[in-house]
């Protein structure tokens, strides 16, 4: 089995040389080099072509964010082929959010073990996609609140009249039926529904009932 | 040496940067105030590398915890600030706590090394 070769990326010179100097003593993981910032890192990476790269995120007060522009950069140049971990003291739901979607493949903390780091390393250079059971539950939790806003957002874009036709629509009510129970003229049935579906970029009734039940119209 | 910070990783690699330095033998760690208190006293290191913030809502932890080093276990313990925050104001006041240096963590570790090296010579000249 090939040694995993490792490149650390972090403004802090002596976090970079101990974690150099922890990983250098285990089996299997091969240190390439060190780098402080997102060009060095993208030299050495063009330079060594890594495997895995230990990202920090915060490079100080004028850098910060930096870990992500560059983890973004590494990731559109060089796909699956040099995976990212971010390695960080940053346990916030928006920052793992935004790591994951600039292309990290996994997510340490710096008050992690060891052995977690490890592993983590060894999973993500196999291919796989590795966070915390509280990170996933903090991206999931993001990823719902993200959808959820969405929906509030294209609910907020009907009138109530809108709402109302389409709440119709959902128990499957014909045009007639939501006509007379609304009591308006089937033809402007007809035109709030054909506006319903632009606002909603739906094509027919059928569509738009799954998206009421979606919006919570049902 | 003893050594304190909340970061586990940190830690790992500063005992290992450490480890071949001659004359220096890191005799225990830890994470925080109540970590270091279940532990120090059994040790009794000469120096102390001491981190500055332990987490969210515990900044500056780590001077108030020099201080009460001093206060308790007397000034034979020489302790070095080793933190992110370059801030001149967070200096002063370790200083004044009774920390005897103050290194970054973004400096090279032949800073540190020698950091260590003049608190340990502090103890001698006491």
């Amino acid at each position: 089995m090939n040694d995993i070769k490792v490149l650390v990326v972090d403004d802090h010179q002596l976090f970079r040389v101990g974690m150099v100097e922890f990983l250098k003593d285990q089996r299997r993981i091969r240190v390439v080099g060190e780098a402080d910032g997102e060009e060095e890192a993208l030299r050495c990476i063009s330079d060594t072509l890594p495997d895995i790269v230990l990202m920090d995120i915060d490079f100080g007060p004028t850098r910060e964010m930096e870990g992500l522009s560059a983890t973004k950069r590494i990731t559109e140049t060089y796909a699956d082929l040099v995976k990212v971990i971010m390695l960080t003291m940053h346990d916030n739901e928006d920052i793992i959010f935004d790591a994951i979607e600039s292309g990290a493949r996994g997510y340490v903390l710096k008050d992690a073990d060891q052995e977690t780091l490890l592993q983590t390393i060894i999973s993500v250079e196999q291919g796989g996609v590795i966070l915390s059971p509280t990170q996933a539950e903090k991206i999931l939790k993001k990823y719902r609140y993200s959808m959820r806003s969405e929906l509030d957002q294209e609910l907020s874009a009907l009138t109530e009249r809108e709402k109302e036709i389409l709440k119709l629509v959902a128990t499957g009510a014909s045009n007639e039926e939501i006509a007379s129970s609304l009591s308006i003229a089937e033809k402007t049935v007809r035109n709030r529904l054909s506006t319903i579906f632009s606002k909603l970029h739906v094509n027919n009734r059928t569509q738009a009932a799954q998206y009421a039940t979606k919006l919570g119209l049902d | 040496m003893f050594v304190v910070d909340d970061h586990q990783l940190f830690r790992a690699g500063i005992i290992e940067l450490l480890r071949d330095q001659k004359g220096i033998e890191v005799v225990g760690v830890a994470s925080d105030a109540s970590d270091l208190w279940k532990r120090i006293e059994d040790r009794l290191p000469d120096v102390v590398l001491m981190d500055i913030d332990f987490g969210p809502g515990r900044s500056q932890e780590g001077i108030v915890v020099t201080q009460q080093i001093k206060e308790k276990l007397g000034a034979s313990i020489n302790i070095i600030m080793l933190t992110m925050h370059d801030d001149a104001k967070l200096k002063r006041m370790a200083l004044r706590a009774g920390a005897c240096a103050y290194v970054l963590k973004s400096d090279d570790p032949g800073r540190l090394t020698h950091a260590i090296q003049n608190a340990a010579d502090r103890k001698m000249v006491q």
